[in-house]
């Protein structure tokens, strides 16, 4: 293989590792329990549990939840190709669209 | 990024336990091997190493650290649980 074609491969499984990993940050956000099973309080004050739900069930939502993130992220940790500086600007990136946003 | 006392917070809160022990391992990595390998690889195996050492629930506690360290996880998720709604003591007159 051309040195080029290989270089053009490498590229192709970094940016095929990039939206594995950006799907991976998107997934924690998108499923975690505040995001499903939390209310928006009375006061404006921000968002809290649902009031039907007790503390001990929330934990246990909460445990399985970690004990998913903690699957996801083992496996994530094998991707081929995938540069810590790649890995760096996407939870830059996250973090500049939330304070854009207005989002904390 | 949070600082200890944040994740134990966190911990007590989501979890259920918190232990100190965790968290001063998960911050050594960063100590020992720089603010660059916060991410994903080596602290994906460093939590395996937690899990070896001390177990199920600090492997959670750990990835919870983790979640918080990336700002997944905010104060806004734990916060509930010093808030008044959930007391179930009386209100003194």
């Amino acid at each position: 293989m051309d040195i080029r074609e290989e270089r053009a491969a490498m590229d192709e499984r970094r940016l095929a590792a990039l939206e594995t990993l950006s799907a991976v940050v998107k997934w924690l956000k998108d499923t975690k329990p505040s995001e499903i099973f939390y209310v928006e309080g009375e006061s404006g004050k921000g968002k809290a549990p649902a009031p039907s739900m007790s503390d001990e069930h929330l934990r246990v939502i909460w445990q399985r939840w970690v004990a998913k993130a903690s699957d996801v992220l083992e496996r994530s940790a094998v991707i081929p190709d995938l540069l810590l500086a790649d890995v760096e600007r996407i939870f830059k990136e996250e973090k500049s669209n939330a304070q854009s946003s207005g989002t904390p | 990024m949070p600082n200890r006392r944040e994740h134990l917070k966190a911990a007590k809160a989501l979890l259920g336990h918190a232990d100190p022990l965790v968290h001063i391992l998960m911050n050594r990595a960063i100590e020992r091997l720089g603010p660059r390998y916060l991410y994903v690889r080596h602290n994906a195996a460093y939590i395996s190493a937690i899990k070896e050492l001390l177990g199920e629930d600090a492997c959670l506690e750990a990835t919870l650290h983790l979640l918080q360290d990336w700002g997944v996880v905010t104060a806004e998720d734990y916060g509930f649980y010093a808030s008044p709604r959930r007391s179930n003591r009386e209100p003194s007159r």
